[in-house]
């Protein structure tokens, strides 16, 4: 194997172990954030528990789609790599693409836990679509004055 | 056999494998996140979770089958790598897109049946 194969195996090895590595972590911690630090298998609400897990299992399958998407992509390079310098550099590159790629999904799947764990809240003060308050008894103090 | 005809194979055997597996996993694991979505109501969330198979199934097939032609002429094995994994990265990357506005959708969908049905408890 030349110069150019083994940068493709490093690149494949290097990324690909990363995408499994932090799915893995996202969707372990995606579950303690949607349930705001309940474990999954809660007793106050185990249905809420469960709706986490399912949900970050949903998020989790579309982050491997679109980063391994991303990384297939991306493996294509017009350098011409004939040593181990160029090597370094065309690897570094394209690892250094995808690891910002990986970083945006990140905070774009975490912003979903975030969102639908507010939504899983039984806390009925906390949504956002309550029932709208009656205000008038706002004016009745103010012409009491 | 020509490295196009292999390459071609390839291509399709990777995309069906990858189209069956994704949709069996989302058709299982969205079961829950439907049924909390229509509020509990098993009938319609399987109803929508049977076509969203469906469809999941016919865009993924359409794509794959549009995408395969190419005008590369394929002459070594790293050509024909670039071509298979443009190709795959390609169909995979607009399915996982899809796939969130598809979980981005149904939440819209989620506080828009709330919101009309007035109910009070979400989990």
């Amino acid at each position: 194997m030349n110069e150019m194969a083994w940068t493709y195996v490093a690149y494949l090895g290097i990324t690909v172990g990363i995408t499994i590595w932090v799915a893995r972590t996202l969707q372990y911690y995606g579950v303690v954030v949607m349930t705001r630090g309940d474990s999954a298998n809660s007793q106050e609400n185990p249905q809420a528990g469960a709706l986490a897990e399912a949900m970050s299992h949903l998020l989790v399958v579309g982050f491997y789609l679109v980063n391994l998407g991303v990384i297939s992509f991306a493996l294509k390079s017009t350098e011409n790599v004939n040593n181990p310098q160029t090597a370094i550099e065309l690897l570094s590159t394209k690892v250094g693409m995808i690891l910002v790629v990986l970083g945006a999904m990140h905070f774009l799947i975490l912003a979903a836990c975030a969102s639908y764990g507010r939504n899983l809240e039984a806390k009925p003060h906390h949504r956002r679509d309550r029932p709208v308050e009656d205000v008038t008894r706002f004016l009745d103090t103010d012409s009491d004055k | 056999m020509t490295p196009i005809t292999v390459v071609y194979l390839l291509y399709l055997t990777l995309s069906v494998l990858i189209t069956v597996r994704v949709g069996h996993t989302l058709h299982r694991h969205g079961r829950l996140f439907l049924i909390d979505v229509f509020c509990g109501n098993q009938h319609r969330a399987d109803a929508v979770n049977h076509l969203l198979l469906v469809g999941f199934y016919l865009t993924n097939i359409a794509l794959v089958l549009f995408l395969l032609r190419s005008r590369l002429e394929i002459i070594d094995w790293f050509t024909g790598v670039h071509l298979l994994s443009s190709k795959l990265g390609i169909v995979m990357t607009t399915l996982g897109t899809m796939h969130f506005f598809n979980v981005f959708a149904l939440l819209q969908v989620r506080r828009y049946v709330r919101r009309m049905s007035g109910l009070g408890s979400v989990a």
